[in-house]
């Protein structure tokens, strides 16, 4: 009995022992595991960097007229906060309306190869126009100012960290000792768990009768927020007990506290989450971590419980109270001095408009997007924290967005059938913003509700671009004359818009004009102004099929034409960003430029990685872009395009409609100097439209352009030498007589223009002796020769 | 069905007896006009004007079309351009003392005076967009002075942006380009500096003098000795242009034995 007995025991035990020496290894190699865990996250790369993607500069000169409150705008968004006396601290502004002074307080920023530091600024106004900026420090005059970039977004993975690193060195003693004395008092002296922490808060919370206080270290809570989820779970505690005691083990105080300062999560900014101590001190006060006062240290210290219920931007009054609470603590400990404490008590915490990224120009993104997927991975862009500088004007892209929907809305009341028919079968449109002279895409809208779909018509939609398509017909021939003959064509020729047919390579095409009305014989401009596709089509074929085409090619037409006579009136397929970018080059003067939306793409180091310049190329005299833009002048006052002005829009600018056969394309490309946009209306579904670029289109582009060029100079074409104009009755072609009843301003080449005044309303005789000149030159030119 | 011929420009007879009367009732005061009134002569072309301005640049995404038998208008209008500067330029030029000259004078040419200033040309009269591009055109010279090229072309290029106007911006980029290596855009900013300046001289010297150097870079010795020699023949005191030339010359000189 007694063996047995001894004998069982001994089992007992050995099975105890096995048990326990296993559960021992089992811990040891637990534990080695998380000790890796925790070693690949301290040594290795601990956070993601979302790229940011920035907006174009905004350049203030003298003489400069700004466009309504649109500095102002500016300045909200770009975080700068109203204050009512002279700004004292970088991010703040003031506006004297009567006596036409804003004073600002320039944030500082890092531009590739340059970093601004931030200086006080006063700009004179006078209305809207900029008469003086100084600088306050020193009184010195500045004749240019540069307004930071906006963010428009980041390129994040799931959540956007807005994240900046500090060593610990920079981060001012009070606030470390602030931030330990409200979370972690005995971080110094614990080992990755502090019992007495523990135990307090168990009785906190057993008085309580629920969750009140939490006992963790610091440590554990970089573990959990390193590691874990939020979950309350006793598993997950014991593995961040587990974690803290091992990162304790293998790192010093130091290192753990900066990884804590960078890690910890402070606030929310829209879709942007505020992270570490840098990101909290610039989101809530924009200052740097070495200009903060104590009572902002004790905000920042007492956000880390709870920040979005003490975030200023939620409630003034919980923020202070929270503070008032951390600056107490801070005294008990003896972190600061009674006078101190006072004194910050004292502190008003303002009040500050919360200013989200609201992820503007969605289109204009993901464009963006694309070309940076070109040469970088989606890992990268979202790691990296590169930071990406564009073309984008986010003013001149919602003045886009707003015509656009607009526009489309108001089609819809006036033409019901537009209405949406079905998911697939909804009025679509796009708009692209160019400035010719540089190439730089401003503003791009794919389409009305990026939502709903993110198809991107500016750059993927592929359509008949119709109409706008025939001055290239009018340049060729300007530049080329008639292939057979070598006649020369100026404004004042006259073509024929009557029927006909054309046989090119054993087929037979007929052009129609639009609502079969022939004109018969016309100018070569009026062929122009009224879009006559007889007319065109004869002058086409004059000219040779191919020379339009190398034209459409020169200017800036990527896709590939087809050589044949539908291409004429735009039987071919284009996308409206390459559209654009060859009537920019009519816009500049004949130089073509590159569209350029990536400017700069800049590592964290601030290294630029890329850098895309201005690129140009003059492809055409100045004199033949002049003058075809002359001749598209008058579209816009006279011919298809004079909707327009009816509308209200009175800028000197050029322009052309344009509608497909089929009428499921409406367009319209149009120009100031400055400023080209082209407009696009249809369905996705090639449904039929049924309406003109004048009536689609046109209206769309005249209330975008209306509201971006306000206030800025009016500005004409100007003619460059070797071009002559004059006046001509458009009815002869004839330099026009004081009894023209209608007289156009025409543009020639130099040497080119005709001579003889208008046959049929001859001058009176007294009107030609007191002015014998013109009219005794016509008498004398067959002697003179031309 | 219609007639599908295009219509040139059409002269048109006037009835005889119409034109008769006219001519008699003003010939007296024709021939007293004609005589008043001085028509310019047109100056003749240099010698060398085929071969004095560069080609165009070459447009890679073109497809090879062949040569178009007349000359086309792009030329016409460059010949154009160029008549209206040679006949510009000269009395146009800054001189202290002598009397403005004939180009078919066979004496040399006189000095051009120095117009590099840019600041200079900002007067109460200038346009402010011109003012501001004319400030930050001067930066990016000091940039490119100071050999920061890259930050020099990011403040040109918004000179361009302010004012696509102004010549000197282009001029610049195009410098910078070149001291970067990048000869082809550094040739494409300077047509479109010419093209931009009409009646300035010391200016239109620099373009080609930059250019023969863009071209003597870029092995293309003969344009750049005809943009050399267009430069002093604008500006002989043009310094880049003598030592190009002088350079150029001395290196595709054949060695003496």
């Amino acid at each position: 009995m007694r063996k047995s007995r001894l004998r069982a025991l001994k089992i007992f035990f050995s099975i105890l022992v096995f048990f326990a020496v296993g559960g021992i290894l089992l811990g040891v190699w637990y534990v080695k595991r998380l000790e890796g865990v925790v070693t690949a996250k301290f040594e290795g790369r601990k956070w993601q960097f979302p790229s940011k993607i920035y907006s174009d500069t905004y350049l203030l000169y003298p003489g400069m007229n700004l466009r309504g409150d649109e500095l102002l705008e500016k300045l909200r968004r770009l975080g700068y906060r109203e204050s009512r006396d002279t700004p004292k601290a970088k991010g703040e502004y003031r506006f004297l309306h009567r006596d036409g002074l804003l004073e600002i307080y320039l944030h500082d920023f890092i531009y590739p190869l340059e970093t601004f530091k931030g200086m006080p600024v006063r700009i004179s106004l006078q209305g809207a126009t900029v008469t003086k900026m100084e600088n306050v420090d020193n009184g010195e005059e500045l004749f240019s100012l540069e307004l930071e970039p906006e963010l428009v977004t980041g390129l994040f993975d799931r959540i956007w960290e807005e994240r900046r690193l500090v060593n610990l060195a920079e981060v001012p003693p009070p606030l470390v000792r602030a931030i330990l004395a409200i979370e972690d008092e005995r971080f110094y002296s614990h080992r990755g768990i502090d019992p007495v922490a523990i135990l307090r808060a168990s009785w906190a919370n057993l008085r309580s009768g629920g969750i009140v206080q939490g006992g963790s270290t610091l440590t554990q809570q970089l573990m959990k927020n390193f590691f874990l989820g939020d979950e309350r779970t006793l598993q997950r505690k014991i593995k961040e007990v587990l974690m803290a005691l091992v990162a304790e083990r293998k790192y010093s105080k130091e290192e753990i506290l900066q990884n804590y300062l960078n890690e910890i999560y402070l606030g929310q900014k829209g879709a942007q989450g505020i992270f570490g101590i840098w990101e909290a001190a610039q989101f809530y006060f924009s200052k740097e971590l070495r200009d903060l006062t104590i009572g902002e240290m004790a905000v920042l210290a007492g956000l880390i419980k709870a920040p979005n219920r003490y975030s200023p931007y939620r409630s003034v009054e919980a923020a202070t109270k929270r503070r008032n609470i951390v600056l107490a603590k801070m005294l008990e400990e003896k972190l600061i001095a009674r006078s101190q404490y006072e004194s910050a008590l004292r502190e008003i915490i303002p009040q500050r408009e919360l200013v989200k990224v609201a992820n503007d120009a969605p289109f204009y993104v993901d464009f963006l997007k694309r070309e940076l997927a070109e040469i970088y991975s989606h890992e990268v862009l979202t790691e990296e924290g590169f930071r990406i500088y564009t073309s984008l004007d986010l003013q001149l892209q919602r003045i886009a967005e707003k015509a656009l929907v607009d526009g489309l809305k108001r089609l819809e009341e006036t033409y019901p059938y537009l209405r949406k028919r079905g998911e697939d079968d909804h009025l679509e449109a796009a708009i692209v913003v160019i400035k010719p002279q540089t190439g730089e895409i401003k503003a791009m809208v794919g389409g009305r509700d990026y939502q709903k779909s993110q198809f991107n018509r500016v750059f993927q939609a592929r359509r008949q671009p119709g109409s706008t398509f025939k001055p290239f017909t009018y340049l060729a021939a300007l530049m080329y004359g008639s292939e057979e003959g070598g006649k020369k064509f100026s404004p004042v020729t006259l073509v024929d818009d009557s029927p006909f047919t054309w046989s090119y390579e054993g087929q037979e095409w007929t052009p129609r004009n639009y609502k079969e009305e022939y004109f018969g014989t016309v100018t070569f401009r009026a062929a122009l102004e009224k879009s006559l596709n007889s007319a065109t089509v004869r002058i086409a074929k004059d000219v040779g099929i191919n020379k339009v085409r190398e034209m459409a090619y020169r200017l800036g037409i990527n896709s590939s034409l087809p050589a044949l006579p539908s291409m004429v009136l735009g039987g071919i397929e284009v996308t409206p960003l390459e559209l654009g970018g060859a009537f920019s080059t009519l816009a500049n003067s004949g130089v073509r430029t590159q569209p350029l939306a990536v400017k700069q793409v800049v590592d964290q180091g601030g290294r630029v990685l890329e850098k895309r310049d201005i690129q140009v190329e003059k492809v055409i005299t100045p004199q033949l872009a002049f003058m075809v833009n002359h001749l598209m002048k008058g579209v816009m006052d006279r011919g298809t395009g004079h909707g327009a002005r009816l509308q209200g829009f009175d800028r000197p600018a050029a322009g052309k409609t344009g509608t497909t056969n089929d009428l499921k394309d409406a367009w319209f490309v149009g120009y100031t100097p400055e400023l080209l946009a082209v407009v696009w209306v249809g369905f996705d579904n090639q449904s039929k439209l049924g309406l003109s670029g004048a009536q689609a289109a046109l209206p769309i582009w005249t209330e975008f352009m209306k509201r971006a060029t306000a206030g800025t100079p009016v500005n004409d074409f100007i003619p460059p030498p070797g071009i002559k104009i004059i006046d001509i009755d458009p009815a002869s072609g004839y330099r026009a007589t004081p009894r023209c009843p209608q007289v156009i301003r025409e543009a020639f080449i130099e040497g080119e223009e005709p001579s003889g005044s208008c046959p049929l309303h001859p001058a009176p005789l007294a009107q030609i002796l007191t002015a014998p000149r013109t009219s005794i030159s016509w008498l004398l030119s067959p002697f003179l020769g031309k | 069905m219609g007639q599908d011929r295009v219509t040139a420009v059409p002269s048109r007879e006037i009835g005889e007896s119409r034109f008769t009367k006219y001519l008699l009732v003003l010939f007296v005061l024709a021939l007293l006009q004609a005589c008043a009134t001085v028509r310019p002569s047109r100056p003749t072309l240099p010698a060398a004007s085929s071969a004095s301005s560069p080609s165009p640049p070459q447009i890679s995404s073109l497809p090879k079309t062949p040569e178009p038998e007349k000359k086309p208008l792009v030329e016409q209008g460059k010949i154009k351009e160029e008549n209206l500067k040679e006949r510009r330029s000269v009395p146009q030029a800054k001189t202290k003392d002598r009397p403005v000259r004939s180009p078919s004078s066979r004496e040399a040419p006189p000095p051009i005076a120095d117009d590099s200033s840019l600041i200079a040309k900002i007067t109460p009269r200038t346009p402010p967009q011109r003012a501001a591009s004319l400030r930050l055109t001067e930066e990016g010279r000091k940039l490119i002075e100071a050999g920061d090229y890259a930050r020099a072309l990011g403040r040109l290029e918004k000179t361009i942006s302010i004012d696509s106007t102004n010549p000197y911006g282009y001029y610049y980029l195009a410098q910078a380009h070149f001291h970067l290596g990048r000869y082809q855009e550094s040739l494409n900013f300077l047509d479109v500096a010419e093209s931009l300046l009409s009646n300035e001289p010391y200016w239109l010297a620099e373009v080609f003098a930059i250019k023969g150097e863009n071209f003597r870079a870029l092995g293309f010795s003969q344009k750049a000795d005809s943009s050399y020699s267009q430069a002093l023949r604008l500006n002989p005191g043009n310094r880049m242009a003598a030592e190009g030339l002088s350079n150029l010359r001395g290196e595709t000189q054949p060695p003496s034995r």
